[in-house]
């Protein structure tokens, strides 16, 4: 199956689930739950919870991340909520702010 | 716009789908969808939305209005159960279609639809706020009267108003378990009477200073003629 892709200009306010990969470089407010991978492109633009496999975040998110594996916030990725995840990556450059539960 | 945004096989969406340029949505959408560019609706997806975009194609299934600027085609295998409506609409061979049909070039129905709403329920919310600038003046002259001063009104009271309210009282009392002809009840105490509602905040025009205290002194004598 292929990924759902939220491209640049595309606006969902309501709930997306997914089976599969994500990646997201529009805008979603409300939620977003995949079973695979979700990607936040560095012009991605999220005001919603997240729940993942592995979250990459380039991008801009507001919301509570859970993720099954990890976490990855990358350059120029900003975070405002909490992450729940067994592993986490803050790269140079991000910013970040909420709580941690890495679950030990 | 570069990339191409899909919402695949497996994707449920609900709520609502802006897009400024081109969708493909092989999955499920409940909403709306309103998209800029050209709106695909491919194979196996199921909507339940209203869709309008320049151009569509459905190959899948759509339970809702469907809108184009420009072309709307129903491939196949498409299922649509709803209206159309586009400058140019294509229905192939083997597409399956329930509802209302509208080509040509002024073709709306779910924007007028929409209108026709909203002004229907304009009047309804005009007519419903001046009613409530009405009901507050009232709600806030009731807690006025009830926060006077208590002990202003007994220097102003005589002795004789006293007497009769107090006479009132008795009537009132006598009133709640049988009817006493109305002659017989003395004129100063059928005027307290008629102040006596002015306690409970229906008569804000009523002189306040006496209302409260009047209040006051009829639950006493209800009490003491109570005891008797």
């Amino acid at each position: 199956m292929a990924a759902t892709v939220i491209g640049q200009g595309i606006t969902i306010e309501g709930e997306v689930t997914a089976t599969d990969e994500v990646v997201v470089a529009g805008v979603i407010k409300g939620k977003l739950t995949a079973e695979g991978q979700v990607t936040i492109e560095p012009d991605g633009v999220v005001e919603a919870d997240i729940a993942g496999r592995n979250v990459s975040i380039g991008g801009s998110v507001t919301g509570n991340v859970t993720a099954g594996e990890r976490v990855d916030l990358l350059g120029g990725g900003r975070l405002v909520g909490d992450v729940k995840a067994a592993r986490l990556t803050i790269a140079d450059g991000a910013s970040f702010k909420g709580n941690v539960d890495m679950d030990v | 716009m570069a990339t191409q945004s899909t919402i695949a096989a497996g994707t449920v969406v609900r709520g609502r789908i802006q897009a400024e340029g081109d969708l493909e949505v092989l999955g499920q959408v409940e909403g709306t969808i309103a998209a800029k560019g050209s709106l695909e609706i491919g194979e196996g997806a199921l909507l339940k939305s209203e869709l309008s975009a320049r151009r569509i194609v459905v190959r899948g299934t759509v339970a809702g209005n469907v809108h184009a600027e420009e072309v709307l085609v129903l491939e196949a295998g498409s299922r649509v159960v709803g209206d159309l409506s586009a400058p140019t609409v294509g229905i192939r061979p083997g597409a399956l279609v329930r509802g209302h049909v509208s080509t040509g070039r002024s073709t709306r129905p779910a924007e007028t639809r929409s209108r026709a709403d909203a002004s229907a329920k304009r009047p309804a919310e005009r007519s419903a706020t001046p009613a409530r600038p009405a009901a507050q003046p009232q709600a806030a002259a009731k807690p006025a009267a009830e926060r006077q001063p208590a002990p202003r009104p007994a220097t102003i009271e005589t002795r004789a108003s006293i007497v009769a309210k107090q006479r009132s009282s008795a009537a009132e009392t006598a009133t709640a378990g049988r009817r006493p002809p109305p002659p017989v009840v003395p004129r100063a105490s059928s005027q307290a009477q008629r102040r006596v509602p002015g306690a409970r905040g229906d008569a804000p025009a009523a002189p306040a200073p006496v209302v409260p205290a009047l209040g006051k002194r009829t639950s006493k004598a209800t009490r003491r003629s109570g005891g008797r």
